[in-house]
């Protein structure tokens, strides 16, 4: 969660929330236009310039909560436009997961030097020496930067005494670990598909709001709603993150109250990564391999797959615990669907690829589980539970936090061999992790357990958070410490045939 | 002063934790600074559902601040109502 965004934040939630009470309530979609004036009352703007824009932006996001396409505004139509494709109680969205909301971008430039009034039109002129490409001149008004010659080298703000000169770009592209923002014809932002890896960065980070990922919480409610038999398994960043009061036993009670059938801890499926994870990693590394990524982060996995192919091999084959706790819960239930709850939208294309479509069935963050919460009007911390959930061990449960999965999978390396000395390098933000690849790639992190994490202070630093990473850490360590079983291999949830040999 | 941060789920959702934050760091910043009322002291409580929004949609995320409620709180009333409070015997002197 980005945490001085609050407005953008706020309309991001309210919109999940509107969706998700439209879903249980069995409203016409037809109908979705009104929803925006209930979320936009008024004839003052609040966000933007007017209020028409304002209804037509949370109409697009409604929209694409729904899991359709963002529409520029040549395309925009009635707002339930292609409505009753998504009208249906299984998953419906494709590719492109992250989109820009085009009506909401306001074309901030790509990257400019620019004079502020803060100029003092000086004798010394500092700037105009130091141009190499001789582009300011100083005019009445003050220094002027020929955009034409300049070459954002940034000389000229570095030598300004007053500080008036400065540098800025799109916050948007500035976030993009991959480079995959581009601009339209009319300056706007575009996402490169082909290299976006659904970190989701930008959508924390742009600062009008205006990129945006699909969700599929109507899609789930609806197959609820309509008596299927839905599982949920929970990440386990999810500590901490429904209500400051709210117990995870209580978070649990408060999903079955929504209609599913029964939740279970990602982190079970996390022990299993580990299991696997330090098995290869004995057998494999250095003798095979020269160095093992983790395999958890959807879009770590996705950077390299892309941007590193020749070292692609080297990322751990283990599978992640998203996929081993929907196999557990389909081994027990086929007939059943599952929903994986986490902070994470790269999850979301996870899902999506051919071994885990047939095993997660919908994906949806904290944020939009907070919103069916909100819907039906349901307050987790006022029920009343017995017991404790434990289904993960401690280093499972520590997966949330970034360098928690390297850890689970350094200590059980050495509870299968206390001689092996394993060193580790966490890696945190999707930019960090390029930078280590490339030297990854020439051969300078050989012998090395390597934990990539596309968000900052790992999954407790995802896209879909509902609070801040500092809080949500400690409530994770907390939990994490709650836990009966010290080592994965103790954990006795796993099904004895499940268990590496 | 005594103030109260509801962490329902409606208030949760539109930021609670946040206006807690920026209370907590008020607490290990500003407020340790010289120039505050000695006799001020914030305590931060954190609440179930106070149950205003049941009441009145749209109001989260709600703080009661010494028993006067605000609705659709945000982080920077309620820090400025807690530093006119501290900083109180300056501005009266």
């Amino acid at each position: 969660m980005r945490e001085f965004y609050n407005d953008i934040i706020n309309i991001r939630r309210m919109v999940f929330a509107a969706i998700a009470r439209i879903a249980y309530e069995d409203e016409d979609l037809k109908k979705l236009g009104d929803e925006t004036y209930r979320l936009i009352p008024g004839e003052k703007a609040h966000y933007r310039e007017n209020v028409f824009r304002e209804r037509a932006v949370i109409g697009e996001r409604l929209r694409l909560a729904l899991g359709l396409d963002a529409r520029t505004a040549a395309e925009t139509g009635p707002i339930s436009e292609g409505i009753e494709n998504v009208d249906v109680d299984t998953r419906v969205y494709t590719p492109p997961l992250v989109s820009v909301i085009k009506i909401a971008c306001e074309a901030c430039a790509e990257k400019t030097v620019f004079v502020t009034n803060n100029c003092r039109k000086c004798l010394a002129h500092p700037c105009k020496n130091v141009c190499p490409k001789n582009a300011i001149t100083i005019e009445k008004s003050g220094a002027v930067i020929d955009q034409a010659k300049c070459i954002k080298c940034g000389r000229c703000k570095t030598e300004c005494p007053y500080h008036a000169i400065v540098e800025y770009g799109r916050p948007c592209a500035a976030s993009c670990g991959v480079n995959a923002i581009k601009s339209d014809y009319l300056g706007r932002a575009e996402i490169d598909d082909s290299k976006c890896v659904a970190c989701g960065n930008c959508i924390q980070e742009c600062p009008f709001g205006a990129i945006s990922d699909k969700s599929e919480i109507f899609q789930l409610i609806k197959a609820i709603t309509s008596g299927k038999e839905v599982y949920a398994i929970i990440a386990p960043s999810f500590v901490g993150q429904f209500g400051a009061l709210t117990t995870p036993e209580q978070v649990f009670d408060g999903i079955r109250e929504l209609g599913i059938k029964d939740v279970v801890e990602v982190g079970l499926g996390a022990d299993l990564t580990t299991l696997n994870e330090a098995k290869e990693f004995v057998e494999t590394v250095p003798e095979k391999d020269p160095f093992m990524g983790t395999s958890c982060c959807y879009s770590w996995k996705l950077m390299v797959e892309k941007n590193f192919p020749e070292i692609n091999d080297y990322i751990s084959e283990s599978s992640t615990p998203m996929v081993y706790t929907s196999h557990h819960i389909k081994k027990n239930h086929p007939d059943s669907k599952v929903v994986f709850i986490g902070p994470c939208i790269s999850k979301k294309l996870e899902a999506l690829q051919d071994h885990v479509k047939d095993y997660v069935d919908f994906v949806i963050t904290f944020e939009e589980l907070m919103g069916m919460f909100v819907a039906k009007e349901i307050e987790p911390a006022e029920i009343e539970v017995d017991g404790k959930i434990k289904y993960a061990s401690v280093t499972g449960r520590g997966y949330a936090v970034g360098g928690g999965v390297a850890q689970a999978v350094k200590e059980r390396i050495h509870e299968i061999n206390p001689d092996m000395d394993v060193k580790v390098e966490c890696i945190e933000g999707l930019a960090e992790c390029v930078k280590i690849m490339r030297l990854a790639k020439l051969g300078m992190k050989n012998g090395l357990l390597l934990e990539g994490m596309a968000c900052k202070n790992g999954c407790i630093g995802g896209p879909g958070t509902v609070v801040s990473a500092a809080r949500a850490r400690k409530s994770v360590a907390t939990f994490s410490k709650e836990s009966p079983y010290k080592s994965p291999a103790d954990n006795d949830n796993i099904n004895p045939e499940d268990m590496p040999k | 002063m005594k103030i109260v941060v509801c962490v329902g789920s409606n208030c949760t959702m539109m930021g609670a934790d946040s206006i807690i934050a920026s209370l907590e760091n008020l607490k290990e910043t500003i407020l340790k600074k010289e120039g505050v009322n000695p006799v001020f002291d914030l305590d931060i409580e954190i609440a179930r559902c106070l149950g205003e929004c049941k009441i009145k949609k749209a109001v989260s995320p709600v703080v009661v601040v010494d028993g006067v409620i605000y609705h659709n709180a945000s982080r920077e009333e309620i820090m400025s109502v807690v530093l006119d409070a501290a900083f109180d015997n300056i501005l009266t002197k």
